[in-house]
């Protein structure tokens, strides 16, 4: 999705429903999609390839987040929000631009960026 | 009795069994142990009642060091000391504190822990506060059900403030609270400006003979006492003993190059910032209680502490409120629009991010649905770190070249952190979002600050107004200036009370500590002066 006026105008009206969570969960559960706002995974996941350019490899992020995963979207939320929590759990987490995130959350995001996750 | 030094000819000579300078809250609180007692005490104190600028010019001094505030601001010279304009923010040290910690240099107390707890139940009756009550058992007390944090790395934290019903915060002024009782004292007797100048030893410097004193423009005295007390404050402490050069050149107590060195400070810097898609959890919990007499925050596990051999650290949490709204940030990001910029809000991005993966945060808000943030939506949450720093011998007090109003060279402090002392916060900061992201209660950016190994972070990060360390406590003279009773090594009758004391200062507050070992002082001198 290129960044143009109407992209960004969606972008603050998912920031404001942000702010109102109890909308802005539904709105998740609605669509079915992996990420609301693909452009914000794709922001995440450039400074974490810029971080970690070893990684800079598809094929290999998919093999390491995505084995045994399920197909379908919303399965497969739940497949990487299981991921993010083991990742904590285990310490397992990267420092992206001083954010403290888990490392499959991080990699999801450069999966987007290097479009081979469809958001 | 209070009385003006300045109309008191007899006060030009006096002789008492206690003398005491300084009447902050440690002067104070040692002098109130005495009242109505048979002993006769001296509690001489530079200020007058109030406020006077000629006589808060004499703390003047200069910072060649770090970067400090003038050195008149963040202390008072009169009645009531620097209580004149603290917060009451008070909890006690942890016993790791005071062990020696192998991962931190010329740490350890002379006395454990344990023997500071009797004289904590006492101070917070001295600093009017609730009970002597913290941690869990606090938290327990206060009905709340925390996020569960693994205490193997991080513990719930809990500082008291004293509050008043409808005003919220009431910190306690030692001065005006505990005057009428010390105006009534028939054996206490508070010698207002007057000024001590020096203190004289016998010539093998074992004793001392006299205290002497002056007032801005006005007479000179001096005081025999038994027993002396010196607790004008952290930096004050030192200068005195420095400038008490008479017997020993190099200032008394002053044999093994001590005084003034290591000096401490608490540090605190906004270390990070937090996006959460529901910020109540956080607020629920992490926030002032009962007014604002409770304020919870968290703090480094002791355990964690040691693996990562850092110093004691504290955070808390801020709920910046959110001043515009949200129809106002859109018009803004129009106006961006318009003029061809994009908006490039990282932080923005992640809370999508997580809002999307983040199911935790989901579960919580539906099982905290109903219950109104405290601030409602929040523009940022900011990790407000406060800290312990590690002694460093070269941070430290020392006399300038230029004099006050009453000819004494003054304060210069070269004010010194170091790597441990940063290292020390971004593993709090770190930990913070490890477990905040564990919890699912949001993701946490560390500042640039904080994860900055070249030294420029000092510039990011600001004092506390506690000074310590500048009379550290060890049992050997080579190693501190007082002994574990506070009295100066090789001065039989001279002792310090006040933060100078500490040889750590942990990362809470000094006050509560000063006031406990007041008090424990005052019993040791009821002792000796008993026992004499
Ligand atoms: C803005 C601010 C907020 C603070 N908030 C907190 C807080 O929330 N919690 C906390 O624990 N601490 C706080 N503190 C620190 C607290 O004020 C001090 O730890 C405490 O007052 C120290 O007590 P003291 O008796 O050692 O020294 P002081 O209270 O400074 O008293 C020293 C006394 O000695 C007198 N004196 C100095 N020189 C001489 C001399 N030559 N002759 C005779 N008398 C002399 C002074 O006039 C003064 O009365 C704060 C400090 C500041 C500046």
């Amino acid at each position: 999705m290129p960044i143009n006026r109407r992209n960004i105008l969606r972008g603050a009206v998912l920031a404001l429903g942000a702010m109102m969570p109890g909308a802005a969960m539904s709105r998740i559960d609605d669509h079915g999609v992996l990420f609301q706002s693909p452009r914000a995974a794709r922001t995440v996941g450039t400074h974490y390839l810029a971080q970690h350019p070893e990684e800079r490899n598809a094929a290999r992020l998919r093999q390491g987040l995505l084995a045994g995963a399920p197909t379908e979207t919303g399965a497969l939320r739940g497949h990487i929000q299981a991921k993010c929590r083991q990742d904590f759990a285990a310490g397992h987490t990267v420092v992206v631009d001083g954010w403290i995130l888990a490392r499959s959350e991080a990699r999801a995001c450069a999966l987007v960026a290097l479009g081979a996750l469809v958001a | 009795m209070i009385e003006d030094f300045r109309e008191q000819a007899d006060a030009a000579n006096l002789d008492c069994d206690l003398c005491i300078i300084g009447a902050g809250a440690a002067g104070v609180s040692i002098a109130r142990e005495f009242l109505g007692s048979a002993i006769s005490v001296c509690l001489v104190e530079s200020g007058g009642l109030d406020f006077e600028a000629e006589t808060q010019a004499l703390y003047e001094g200069e910072s060649v060091g770090l970067s400090y505030p003038d050195l008149d601001i963040p202390r008072l010279r009169y009645f009531g000391g620097s209580t004149n304009h603290w917060s009451s923010q008070c909890a006690p040290l942890d016993a790791l504190d005071m062990a020696p910690r192998s991962w931190v240099a010329d740490s350890g107390w002379p006395i454990e822990r344990a023997v500071l707890e009797p004289f904590y139940d006492r101070a917070h009756t001295a600093c009017d506060l609730g009970e002597n009550l913290y941690g869990e058992a606090l938290i327990k007390a206060l009905g709340l059900a925390p996020p569960a944090i693994d205490p193997a790395k991080l513990r719930n934290y809990v500082w008291q403030y004293r509050t008043r019903p409808n005003l919220g915060h009431a910190p306690l002024r030692f001065g005006a609270f505990y005057r009428e009782a010390l105006e009534k004292a028939v054996n206490i007797r508070v010698l207002l400006h007057a000024n001590v100048t020096d203190i004289r030893t016998n010539n093998e410097a074992n004793r001392v003979e006299h205290v002497a004193i002056a007032a801005l423009d006005g007479p000179a005295g001096r005081i025999r006492a038994r027993q002396v007390v010196l607790a004008c404050g952290g930096i004050e402490n030192a200068r005195i003993m420095l400038l008490s050069d008479k017997i020993e050149p190099n200032g008394l107590g002053n044999r093994h190059d001590l005084v003034g060195r290591y000096f401490l400070e608490h540090i605190t810097g906004f270390g990070g910032r937090m996006v959460t898609a529901d910020s109540t959890p956080l607020q629920e919990n992490y926030n002032y209680h009962q007014n604002t007499k409770f304020w919870f925050g968290l703090a480094l596990s002791e355990a964690l502490q040691g693996s990562a051999e850092v110093a004691n650290c504290a955070a808390l949490l801020q709920y910046v409120p959110n001043m515009e709204s949200g129809v106002g940030a859109l018009r803004r990001m129009w106006a961006d629009i318009r003029e061809g910029e994009v908006p490039d809000d990282l932080g923005q991005e992640v809370l999508r991010v997580i809002k999307d993966l983040d199911g935790a945060s989901t579960a919580i808000w539906q099982r905290l649905a109903g219950k109104a943030p405290r601030v409602a939506n929040p523009a940022e949450i900011l990790l407000d770190i406060r800290s312990e720093q590690v002694p460093n011998r070269d941070s430290r007090v020392m006399l300038a070249d230029d004099v006050d109003g009453l000819g004494l060279r003054r304060t210069r402090l070269d004010w010194r952190m170091g790597e441990q002392d940063r290292r020390t916060m971004e593993v709090m900061g770190r930990t913070l979002g490890e477990e905040f992201g564990r919890l699912g209660l949001g993701r946490v950016r560390l500042e640039d600050w904080l994860l900055a190994t070249d030294g420029s972070w000092t510039g990011d990060v600001v004092e506390s107004s506690h000074h310590m360390g500048t009379t550290r406590m060890a049992t050997m003279p080579q190693r501190g200036v007082v002994d574990e009773h506070c009295r100066v090594h090789g001065v039989e009758n001279l002792h310090v009370a006040g933060s100078s004391v500490f040889p750590t200062g942990g990362h809470v507050n000094p006050t509560l500590t000063i006031v406990a070992l007041a008090l424990r002082l005052a019993d040791t001198l009821k002792d000796n002066l008993a026992r004499a």
